[in-house]
This record gives structure tokens, C-alpha cells and sequence, in this order.
């Protein structure tokens, strides 16, 4: 298990704030103070990356030459920042993306769903080609990418009303009359 | 990089502070193996002459803009494709006040309260960390013909506040916005710079009613460079002593010699 831990601090030992005890009878004039997020287990059972834990494995551990053609299993820090990429753009309701592995060690997330083509393709360390192409329009975007994600958490938003509207008209097909 | 404390930030005599951590990630050093370690404990042995052996930390990514906030936890916990290898080097000053921690992709440099020892000020933190890194880089380039490319930075202010009963911190902190984390702007690119987040936690120090009062500023600085990361630090720091004035009370000022 991995810590998180650049401060020496007796504060990650100290049971006292771990988990603190207020004063007895004194409740009622205490501010209670929420738990700091960066302490809490963010339950990931259900997020994309736990979904893509062997797969991601089996890239990072690909033997040399996988390919044929001298390629080069994903590297690891390819390998984690995509991890952190798909945690920031993670939404409930979108499936989770295919990940293909790179002759260079780079790694592409890959949707192709709801009318979409989106392609992140990520090449190191805050560094992204993403793309994406509407079927219906056929209008494309390109663009790279460091650490701002706001264009792409767009696509994302994008994408899930996308699929909800299919879903609304699938319903509406089954019911006879369309939903909402 | 030797720049003046700006004019205007407030200035505390006796803050509560207990630790600052100024902290970079790069790129990892290509051909690093433990075998090194001796090398690069060599180049600052002379003011950091203990050695302690501690968990790899793993990479930090943050992203500023639309997103899901948690996303950096998320990674942070995540472990795939075996067991981690390596380790994190802890080199201490005789006196424990300053402490350096290395490993392949990671340089951080942390000052510590320490019994009744001063805080020296941010600016000879940075100049301690400046300087040491730069031995690490001439080293890295000596070795490997490898020049560090910084793609993360933070810096961390953590301050222990003690009072005599935790149903007095209204006395000392305004905890309207006990934990928060939101982006800051950079004022002349007119585009998210970093991540500012704060967390407040009730508990003792000892038997003494404390609040761990945590400040932090986070994120990729503009270039890889030394120079472009002491500038986010830089601007960390501002940001940091900012809102610490400003979430703290008149009478905590007061007892904390605000100038």
C-alpha cells in the first residue's frame, strides 16, 4: 500500500488525531470540523480505473517486442498518470473506455459510443493528443493537452447526455410515448 | 530565486508553525539505482549527516479545471503491476530542524519545529532547497547527462495550534470553510494555475487540545525548470500566508506577534 506522506509530522501516528475525541459535555459548543478529504478512502469500487486494474497490469508488464515490431510495454509513469486522468474525468453513467497500448510505451483511452469517437492518447507525463469526432456532424477536435482537463470533462458531459437521450428514446420506443 | 519577502504579506514573530514542506517531482531519473544512493547522499552529507530508509511515494498528477475533485486520492491509492521498487531516502540535519527526501523522481525539502528553534523564514527554505537541488541536478547531468524536468510542485504549511481547550477555536481560527480545496488563477495568463486546498483537524499535541491547521498549493508549475518551480513556490507561499491571515483571528494575531 502506498502512503501519501511528504510532511514528517507525528500527525499520520498520532492515534489522538486520527480519530479525535472531543471534550466531554462540550459538544454543544464545539465547531466540528470535517474530516480532511485528503484522509479519507475514496471508495473506487466502481470507477473506471478499478474496472481497468489487470489490464493496466498486463500493459505495464508486456514483454519487449510485444508487437513484432520492437514495441515497448506501457511505461509506468504512462501508466499512472492515465490512472489520474481517468479519476478527474470519471463520470457514473459513462462505461468504461478501452486502453491500448502504444509501440512507444504511450497508452490511448478510447470510447466509441453515443455517437462519439473520443481518443486520448497519452504519451507521457501531462502530456495528450486528444480527439474526438462527432458521427452525426462529422466535425472533428483535436487538441493537446498538459494539466487542464476542462475541454475533455466537456466531451465527457458530451457523451453522458448523449447516452442519456438514447436511453430516453429507447424508453420512449419501449413505452410507447417518450420519457420526461 | 533569492527574492525579497514580498511587501505587505503579513508577517507573524511566533507562528504556530511546526513544518514546511517545499516538494518537486520529475521526470525519473532514467538509470537510478539503489546502488546510487551513496552518491547522492555524499552531496549533502555534510549538512544532512543521518540517513533514514522510507516508503516510495507515488507519482502526484493534478489537474486544474472542470473534473472530478477527488482524482488525485484516487491515484494516489492505486497500485498495479507489483510491488513498487525502490525507496525514499530520508537525509536529516544533525539537529532533525531540516530534512531533504530523495528518490528517483522526487526532491523535497522540509523544515521542522523542532523544541524552541526558530522558523528561519520562507525565503532561506527556499533558498536550502534551491541550492540542494541544484546539486542533485549538476549531479544527475554529471552522471547520466541527464538534466531534472520538474512536472509537479507543492508546498505545504503545517501549523499546530494549541489552546487550552478545543471549545476556544473560535478564538483562534474562523472554521467556516474548515476544508476546501478550489483552483487559483494565474493573474496574468488569465488560466487555472494550481490547486489551494486547507484542512482543519481537531486532536492533541501531547495533552494539549491542538488544531492541525494544514495549507496547501499544488500543481504543475509553467516549465520544467528550477527557476519556473521556485516561482510557483513562490506564489504558494503568498497564496499560503494570505489565507492563513485571513482565517485566523485578531486575537490569535495578537498572540502570534503579527506585524
Amino acid at each position: 500500500m502506498y502512503v501519501d506522506e511528504t510532511t514528517s509530522r507525528v500527525f499520520s501516528s498520532d492515534a489522538d488525531f486520527l480519530a479525535p475525541s472531543l471534550p466531554s459535555g462540550a459538544a454543544s459548543n464545539v465547531v466540528e470540523l470535517e474530516a480532511s478529504p485528503k484522509r479519507l478512502v475514496v471508495p473506487s469500487d466502481k470507477s473506471w480505473v478499478e474496472e481497468l486494474r489487470d489490464k493496466l497490469g498486463e500493459l505495464v508488464k508486456l514483454p519487449l517486442n510485444w508487437d513484432g515490431y520492437d514495441g515497448l510495454p506501457v511505461s509506468f509513469d504512462v501508466a499512472y498518470f492515465s490512472v489520474a486522468v481517468l479519476n478527474h474525468l470519471y463520470r457514473d453513467g459513462i462505461p468504461c473506455p478501452d486502453i491500448v497500448p502504444g509501440s512507444d510505451g504511450s497508452m490511448q483511452i478510447e470510447w466509441h459510443l453515443g455517437g462519439y469517437d473520443i481518443e486520448l492518447h497519452v504519451l507521457g507525463i501531462y502530456e495528450i493528443d486528444a480527439w474526438r469526432k462527432n458521427r452525426a456532424t462529422g466535425a472533428q477536435d483535436e487538441v493537446e493537452i498538459s494539466n487542464d482537463l476542462t475541454l475533455v470533462a466537456g466531451w465527457m458531459r458530451d457523451l453522458l447526455h448523449a447516452l442519456h437521450a438514447n436511453d430516453d428514446k429507447q424508453l420512449g420506443g419501449q413505452s410507447g410515448y417518450a420519457a420526461g | 530565486m533569492g527574492r525579497k519577502r514580498p511587501a505587505g504579506l503579513p508577517s507573524f514573530k511566533n507562528p504556530p508553525l511546526n513544518e514546511v514542506v517545499l516538494d518537486v517531482q520529475f521526470a525519473p531519473l532514467p538509470n537510478y539505482t539503489a546502488v546510487d544512493a551513496g552518491a547522492v547522499w555524499a552531496l549533502f552529507k555534510e549538512d544532512y549527516p543521518k540517513v533514514q530508509e522510507k516508503q516510495i511515494l507515488p507519482p502526484i498528477f493534478t489537474f486544474v479545471g472542470d473534473g472530478e475533485p477527488m482524482g488525485l486520492s484516487h491515484a494516489q491509492q492505486f497500485a498495479f503491476g507489483g510491488f513498487p521498487v525502490g525507496v525514499r531516502l530520508w537525509f536529516v540535519s544533525e539537529d532533525g530542524s531540516h530534512l531533504i527526501q530523495f528518490q528517483r523522481d522526487r526532491f523535497i525539502l522540509n523544515w521542522r519545529k523542532r523544541g524552541e528553534n526558530a522558523y528561519p523564514r520562507f525565503e532561506r527554505v527556499q533558498k536550502e532547497f534551491c541550492d540542494n537541488f541544484r546539486k542533485l541536478n549538476d549531479y544527475a547531468q554529471k552522471k547520466w547527462k541527464h538534466e531534472l524536468a520538474i512536472n509537479h510542485a507543492n508546498i505545504k504549511y503545517l501549523n499546530y495550534i494549541r489552546m487550552e481547550k478545543i471549545s476556544d477555536i473560535g478564538k483562534w481560527l474562523d472554521t467556516k470553510h474548515a476544508n476546501a480545496s478550489e483552483d487559483v488563477q494565474d493573474p496574468v495568463a488569465q488560466k487555472p494555475l494550481a490547486i489551494f486546498s486547507q484542512s482543519m483537524a481537531l486532536g492533541r499535541s501531547g495533552s494539549v487540545p491542538t488544531v492541525l491547521y494544514e495549507l496547501d498549493f499544488i500543481g504543475k508549475p509553467e516549465k520544467e525548470t528550477l527557476e519556473s518551480a521556485s516561482d510557483f513556490l513562490h506564489t504558494g507561499r503568498v497564496q499560503i500566508v494570505t489565507r492563513f491571515d485571513a482565517t485566523t483571528t485578531a486575537h490569535a494575531h495578537a498572540e502570534w506577534g503579527k506585524n
